[in-house]
C-alpha cells in the first residue's frame, strides 16, 4: 500500500466515533474524541459507584483502583508501573512538582513564552512567593524559529528546572526529549516535560529519554476524558519527592486513616492523594489500551500523513504556516495565519459548516488523529476555501 | 417517619440490601444519574463541538447555583474543585503559616483535614496543634479546641461533623473563636453538607469545603468550596492553570497570570464533567426534598440506631445529645474486631464501615426504619456468631 492509500482510511474504526457522521472533527489538540468502547467501560464503572456505593467497592478496592491504569501507562511510556501516578490533571501534577521544588531567589526555571499556560503558570506563581526567576524563550514573534538551542541559551548553573512541552500546543514543534534531559542534567537541573500534546501520537520512552518528570493530560491525544492525567516520576525523583497535595491515598496503606502521621507511599503513587473521578481514570486506562492496540508508531505515521496534507492545503489557500514544517520533528498539528482574517471568526464559520478546528496563537489550528481520514481533510479544506472567498462579516 | 423520604425506585439497591454507608460513598439518585447520562449522550452526539461553553454553563454554573442555594451565599463565592482535599490544599498553601504560627485541628479528623498542615509544617516550621481526642472521642468539645487557640493561630481547620464519630461542632461558635483570635476558620463540611443545614452568612464562615460523593449524593471527582468575598479578594491560588484566569482558550497567555474574580479563582484545571454534573444535580435534588426534612429524617434514624446499639451494650463513639451530632452513629464492641464485624454484616447484605475501632452507621434520605431493623438484626447475628 502506498502512503496515500493508507492515509485515505482512518486507523481506528470510524464506528467507534459516531460524531464523525456529522462533523469533520479535527480538534484532537483541544479535546480528542473518545472511542465508544472506552465510554462504555467508564459508564459501567460510574454506574457501579453511583448505584451501589461501597457494596462492590470497599476501602481496599478503592486503594487499588488505579493499579491497572498505571500498568497501561507504563507500557505507553516505557517505564515501570510504580513510576506512574494518575493525577486529576496535568496542571495538578505540574503544580505538585513546582511547589515541591520551590526554587528560590537566585535560581531560575526555563520555559517558552508560547507554551500552554499551565506549563509556565506553576513556576510564575511560585516565583511570586520565592523570588525565583522564570526565563522564557521568546518565540511569540516568530514561532517557527523555536529550537532547543534557544532554550539552551537561557540555561545556566542556577537553573533548577527546564519545564517545557514535548510538543507545542499551538505550533506542533517537538523538542527532543533526550537532548532536553541532557541539557538539564548538564546543569544539575530537572527536565520537567508536559507531553499532553504528544502522548498517544508520538512514541515516548522515558527511560531512553532520561527525563525526570513527564505529565500528560488524558483528554487530548490519549482519547480519554477530563478528570484524569498521568504523571511519570523518575525513581530518583520519586524517592525524594514530598507531595504538596496530600491526603489519605498518599500513604502506603490508605485505609489506615491516621490524621496524626503521614507516611508516604513508595514510587510515583505518592502523587495520588484523594478520592477522585475514578471513572475518568478507568477510562484513561482503557483509552491507553486502545491506543497501544493500534500502535503509537502507526498512529504517528497516519496522523502526520493527514497533517502534511492539511499544511499543504492551508498554504495553497494563502495561509502562512506557524506550525512546524515537515522537515523537523513535530506532532500532529497544522496551524496557519490568514492575513487580514481573524482566526476566531474563521473557526466559528468552520464549526457552523461542521468542521471542528480551533483558533490558537493568531492562526487556525487543525489537528487530525487516528479516527480521521482523508475525507475529513478534504472537507475541511473545501469549506475553508469557501469561507475565505467571502469577506469577513462583523 | 417510618418510610424513606424519597421514592424507593430513586435509589434501587439489590433486594434485601441495607445500605447505611453514606459517610463513605453515597448512593446517587436515579434522576441525578439520568441527568449525568443525558449529558454524556449529548457529548457523544455533538462530540466536543461546543463542549467548552456547554460545560461552563452546565457543569460549573450548575454547581455554583445549587451550592449557593444550599449554603446561602452568591454563586460567585463558589469554586468547583476535583476534591475537598484539593480545595483544602489550595487554601493551606496560600496561607502557608510560618515559624511561630500555629494551626489548630483534631487528632481524630479525616487525614485530609490535618495532612496539608502537617506537610507545610515540614517545610515552614509552623506548629500543628491537635486536640487529643483519640483516647476518649466522646470528650471532644469546642472548649478543648479553644484551649489550643491563641494569638499566633493562623487557622482553625476542622470538620463540621467528624467522619468517624459524627460529633458536630457548632459553626457559629467556631467562627467566633477563630475571629476573636484573628484566625481563619476553614470548615470541612464533607460529612454534613446535604444532611445538616448550614448558612454560611449567619454563621459567619470564611472557607467551607465539601466533597460531592458523601451526603451530597453525587459521585467522586467534584467538590465545592465557598470563599467569603473578603477572603476571595485576598486569595492567591497556589495551584494555577489555564482556568485560573476565568478567560478561556481565546486568551491563553503563558507570560502573565490574571486571576478570575471571586471564588472561581481557586479553579485551575477541568473537573470530570460527569462528576460536576452529579454535584450540581444531586444538590438540586436534595434542595427539592428539603435539607431540613432530610436532617430530621436522618436524625430520626440515627436516634433509633443509637438506642439499638445502647441496648446491645456497645460503647458509643457518638455524643448522646442529638444537637451534638450529625447524621452518623458509631460505637465500639469491646473484644470485637470492627473489621470482622463489618465483614460479617456485609455477608448479611448490611453495609456499614469500620472506623476508629468501632462500627459506623450512616443513614440517609433513602433509608427507612426497616433498614435500621435489618441492620440491628444482622448485628445480633454477627455478635452471636463470635
Amino acid at each position: 500500500m502506498c502512503q496515500d492509500e493508507r492515509m485515505s482510511s482512518s486507523l481506528a474504526p470510524r464506528a467507534d466515533f459516531p460524531v464523525l457522521e456529522e462533523a469533520a472533527y479535527l480538534n484532537a489538540a483541544s479535546i480528542a474524541l473518545m472511542p465508544l468502547p472506552v465510554r462504555r467501560s467508564m459508564q459501567a464503572f460510574m454506574e457501579e459507584i453511583a448505584g451501589r456505593g461501597t457494596i462492590g467497592f470497599d476501602d481496599d478496592a478503592e486503594a487499588a483502583v488505579y493499579d491497572g491504569v498505571r500498568s497501561r501507562a507504563a507500557r505507553l511510556l516505557g517505564s515501570e508501573p510504580a513510576d506512574v501516578a494518575v493525577t486529576t490533571s496535568a496542571s495538578e501534577a505540574l503544580g505538585q512538582v513546582a511547589w515541591w521544588l520551590r526554587p528560590g531567589e537566585g535560581e531560575n526555571v526555563v520555559s517558552i513564552d508560547i507554551e500552554f499556560p499551565s506549563v509556565t503558570y506553576a513556576w510564575m506563581r511560585v516565583a511570586e512567593e520565592t523570588g525565583l526567576e522564570v526565563r522564557l524563550v521568546r518565540a511569540l514573534e516568530d514561532p517557527l524559529r523555536l529550537t532547543l538551542d534557544r532554550v539552551a541559551e537561557l540555561v545556566d548553573d542556577r537553573t533548577a528546572a527546564i519545564s517545557v512541552s514535548h510538543v507545542q500546543y499551538a505550533t506542533g514543534h517537538l523538542l527532543d526529549l533526550r537532548a532536553l534531559a541532557d541539557l538539564a542534567h548538564a546543569h544539575g537541573a530537572l527536565a520537567v516535560v508536559d507531553a499532553t500534546q504528544s502522548a498517544g501520537v508520538v512514541p515516548i520512552d522515558v527511560q531512553e529519554a532520561d527525563v525526570d518528570v513527564l505529565v500528560s493530560g488524558g483528554y487530548k491525544w490519549l482519547c480519554a476524558t477530563f478528570g484524569a492525567a498521568i504523571c511519570y516520576l523518575h525513581p530518583r525523583i520519586a524517592e525524594r519527592f514530598l507531595p504538596p497535595l496530600i491526603s489519605w491515598r498518599s500513604t502506603p496503606n490508605p485505609p489506615d486513616f491516621d490524621a496524626t502521621r503521614m507516611p508516604l507511599a513508595e514510587g510515583a503513587r505518592r502523587l495520588e492523594y484523594s478520592t477522585v473521578a475514578y471513572p475518568s481514570g478507568i477510562g484513561l486506562g482503557e483509552a491507553i489500551e486502545y491506543i497501544l492496540g493500534l500502535g503509537v508508531d502507526r498512529i504517528l505515521e497516519h496522523d502526520l500523513g493527514l497533517t502534511d496534507k492539511v499544511a499543504a492545503g492551508l498554504e495553497e489557500l494563502g495561509g502562512t504556516l506557524i506550525s512546524a514544517p515537515r522537515e523537523v520533528p513535530r506532532g500532529s498539528i497544522a496551524t496557519a495565519r490568514f492575513p487580514g482574517r481573524r482566526p476566531e471568526r474563521l473557526v466559528e464559520r468552520l464549526i457552523q459548516a461542521g468542521v471542528i478546528a480551533g483558533p490558537r496563537l493568531g492562526g487556525v489550528r487543525i489537528s487530525p488523529h487516528l479516527y480521521n481520514d482523508v475525507s475529513d481533510v478534504d472537507r475541511a479544506l473545501a469549506d475553508l476555501e469557501r469561507i475565505l472567498e467571502t469577506p469577513e462579516d462583523d | 417517619m417510618s418510610g424513606s423520604l424519597v421514592p424507593q425506585d430513586h435509589f434501587p439497591v439489590p433486594d434485601g440490601t441495607t445500605y447505611l454507608n453514606s459517610a463513605s460513598i453515597s448512593l446517587t439518585a436515579r434522576p441525578v444519574r439520568e441527568e449525568m447520562r443525558r449529558f454524556e449522550d449529548e457529548v457523544v452526539h455533538l462530540g466536543t463541538i461546543n463542549l467548552d461553553d456547554e460545560a461552563e454553563n452546565r457543569v460549573y454554573e450548575g454547581v455554583r447555583g445549587s451550592a449557593a442555594a444550599l449554603l446561602g451565599c452568591d454563586a460567585d463565592d463558589i469554586a468547583v474543585m476535583t476534591s475537598a482535599t484539593e480545595a483544602l490544599c489550595q487554601v493551606a498553601w496560600w496561607l502557608r503559616p510560618g515559624e511561630g504560627e500555629n494551626v489548630v485541628s483534631i487528632d481524630i479528623e479525616f487525614p485530609s483535614v490535618t495532612y496539608p498542615w502537617l506537610r507545610l509544617a515540614e517545610d515552614e516550621g509552623l506548629e500543628v496543634r491537635l486536640v487529643r481526642a483519640m483516647e476518649d472521642p466522646l470528650r471532644l468539645t469546642l472548649d478543648r479546641v479553644a484551649e489550643l487557640v491563641d494569638e499566633r493561630t493562623a487557622a482553625i481547620c476542622v470538620s463540621h461533623v467528624q467522619y468517624a464519630t459524627g460529633h458536630l461542632l457548632d459553626p457559629t461558635a467556631l467562627s467566633e473563636l477563630a475571629h476573636a483570635h484573628d484566625a481563619l476558620l476553614i470548615l470541612d463540611t464533607t460529612q454534613s453538607s446535604g444532611a445538616v443545614p448550614l448558612d454560611v452568612r449567619s454563621t459567619d464562615q470564611d472557607v467551607v469545603i465539601a466533597s460531592a460523593y458523601k451526603w451530597l449524593t453525587g459521585v467522586p471527582g467534584a467538590a465545592f468550596a465557598y470563599l467569603r468575598p473578603e477572603v476571595a479578594e485576598r486569595f492567591r491560588p497556589p495551584f494555577v492553570g489555564w482556568r485560573t484566569t476565568g478567560e478561556g482558550a481565546m486568551a491563553f497567555d503563558a507570560t502573565r497570570i490574571s486571576l478570575a474574580e471571586g471564588g472561581r479563582r481557586m479553579e485551575y484545571a477541568t473537573v470530570a464533567y460527569e462528576a460536576g454534573i452529579s454535584l450540581g444535580a444531586a444538590t438540586r435534588y436534595l434542595l427539592d426534598v428539603g435539607i431540613e426534612k432530610i436532617h430530621e429524617h436522618d436524625r430520626g434514624l440515627c436516634a433509633l440506631l443509637a438506642e439499638g446499639l445502647r441496648v446491645r451494650g456497645a460503647e458509643p463513639l457518638t455524643p448522646e445529645d442529638p444537637d451534638g451530632r450529625g447524621t452518623i452513629v458509631a460505637a465500639r464492641f469491646p473484644g470485637r474486631d470492627p473489621f470482622e464485624l463489618a465483614g460479617a454484616l456485609a455477608r448479611r447484605s448490611v453495609f456499614v464501615a469500620p472506623r476508629l475501632g468501632g462500627l459506623r452507621f450512616s443513614p440517609h434520605l433513602h433509608n427507612d426504619e426497616d433498614d435500621v431493623g435489618r441492620a440491628l438484626e444482622a448485628l445480633d447475628a454477627a455478635l452471636e456468631g463470635a
